[in-house]
């Protein structure tokens, strides 16, 4: 009988966050119910990577990715950048500045974060051309709906 | 300026670990449909990849996915990690249609958009291991979530949806199914069933009102950008919705015990929904095809999709009037592609 991957997955699912979820779990439990979800004749290549995310269980989730304080400064920059008032050519303006800011930050960035850093700056790309061609026109004259609040 | 995508040969390496991949996707979380047409591009860029809903195509990042899909762990596992759960997220894309215009709780506006790129990354997210293992990539890990504000909005909005009725892994597979435009109301029947059960009758009028109520103060004006903002955004978007809906949900169990005969009065947020005619954007399921027709299926949109006007809504209410204006350039920006944005390398 093949391995039904969804249940197994759907269950592996279930378990990860159980037992990742900060509150006790029965381990060896949670890893016999998957061991049984695994039928005996599956083939080798399920029996094997079943057994590896089975295992994996008694391991602690991997920590998120650190990084250094340029990425956080130019995180602080991305966020404050959104436009909550002003006009829009002053929001545009207050974008602009960001980006500007936010790649000499990449320039001085270690290899592996500069990439990341300056894709900050695409995501006030974004709102910039938004506010110069918004997806919600005022058609019909009045106000716009609440935006960005 | 990015080069102009590359139409992929289906006799390449890339192609075919591309395909191996797709299948293996969606054999982990099983759709009724297929929206693929088999047609892959390369492109450069910053973007990871896109699928295009109105084509049915998939195109992926040359520099920053393909060269990573190897069938065999390379040198750089963090940008190996993305480039496989890329082709989960555009698996997700790929696996459902869009569009329900005829469906009263239908939210045919930019909301949807952000909700179902959250949707797809969350998806990334829960079902990397598993992929990674089964396709032969071991070891890999999930730590960097594109479209951040989405991820953590949607990922905390299933959380406040979820229970013992319907639990996360269930609705993530109800909202899998689609169609995109109605995942607000999928989840606002999670809410309903695992909160609200107990109060509201079993009647369809009574559900459809209440699911209607629900989505209304899920609307977050937020989730129109939230996949251009940061986690931050997204944890806000979050519990202001965590806030609305538990004093919404208070609301209506005082109202059906007191008066349970009484359906909730509320309007849809689609209005136009009786009035809607049936084309949708989206091509057709290539799932039942054989596979050499699979690059047949889907490639031209349908006919009436690209002449249809938007149905004008009254503009009396609130999501009436986002239709206004939103709907047809909602479906035209969204049927170029859903696309998964990167970091660069």
């Amino acid at each position: 009988m093949p391995l039904d991957i969804p249940t197994f997955t759907k269950e592996f699912n279930r378990a990860r966050d159980r037992v990742h979820g900060g509150h006790p779990v029965n381990l060896a439990a949670e890893q016999e119910r998957l061991r049984a979800l695994v039928p005996a004749d599956a083939s080798e290549h399920d029996r094997a990577w079943t057994a590896r995310v089975i295992a994996s269980l008694a391991e602690p989730p991997p920590p998120a990715r650190e990084w250094s304080e340029l990425y956080h400064e130019a995180g602080r920059i991305h966020t404050a950048a959104y436009p909550v008032e002003g006009t829009v050519e002053e929001q545009i303006a207050a974008l602009q500045e960001a980006r500007r800011r936010i790649w000499e930050i990449a320039d001085r960035a270690p290899d592996d974060e500069e990439a990341d850093i300056r894709a900050m700056t695409r995501a006030l790309e974004h709102i910039e051309n938004e506010l110069r061609d918004p997806s919600w026109p005022d058609q019909d004259g009045s106000s716009p709906p609440q935006r960005d609040a | 300026m990015p080069d102009r995508p590359e139409l992929i040969s289906p006799d390449s390496p890339s192609y075919r670990e591309f395909t191996r991949l797709y299948r293996l996707a969606r054999s982990i979380r099983p759709t009724p449909i297929d929206r693929w047409n088999g047609q892959l591009y390369a492109m450069n860029g910053d973007t990871l990849g896109g699928f295009d809903h109105r084509t049915g195509s998939i195109k992926v990042n040359g520099p920053l996915v393909f060269r990573y899909l190897t069938g065999r762990p390379a040198p750089n596992r963090r940008r190996q990690a993305q480039a496989l759960s890329t082709v989960l997220h555009e698996a997700t894309h790929a696996g459902m249609t869009l569009d329900a215009p005829a469906e009263p709780n239908a939210v045919r506006t930019n909301h949807s958009l952000g909700l179902t790129e959250g949707l797809a990354e969350l998806r990334a997210a829960q079902d990397f291991q598993i992929f990674a293992e089964l396709a032969g990539y071991p070891g890999l890990v999930f730590t960097e979530p594109q479209y951040e504000g989405a991820f953590i909005a949607t990922e905390s909005l299933l959380k406040q949806a979820s229970g013992l009725r319907v639990d996360s892994e269930q609705l993530i597979d109800r909202l899998a199914q689609g169609p995109g435009v109605m995942h607000f109301d999928q989840i606002a029947e999670a809410v309903l069933q695992n909160r609200l059960a107990e109060v509201v009758p079993f009647r369809t009028t009574d559900r459809t009102a209440v699911r209607a109520a629900l989505i209304e103060t899920m609307l977050h004006p937020q989730w129109a950008t939230l996949i251009h903002r940061p986690a931050d955004s997204g944890r806000s978007v979050a519990n202001e919705i965590g806030q609305a809906l538990n004093s919404k949900l208070d609301e209506l169990r005082r109202h059906y015990r007191s008066a349970p005969r009484a359906p909730w009065p509320t309007a849809p947020p689609n209005a136009d929904a009786d009035r809607a005619p049936q084309p949708t954007t989206d091509p057709p399921d290539s799932n039942h095809l054989p596979p050499e027709l699979r690059f047949l299926a889907g490639v031209a949109p349908a006919a009436d999709a690209t002449r249809r006007k938007p149905v004008a809504g009254d503009g009396s209410r609130r999501s009436g009037h986002l239709m206004k204006g939103v709907e047809k350039r909602w479906i035209s920006r969204h049927s170029e592609s859903s696309s998964r944005l990167g970091g660069g390398c």
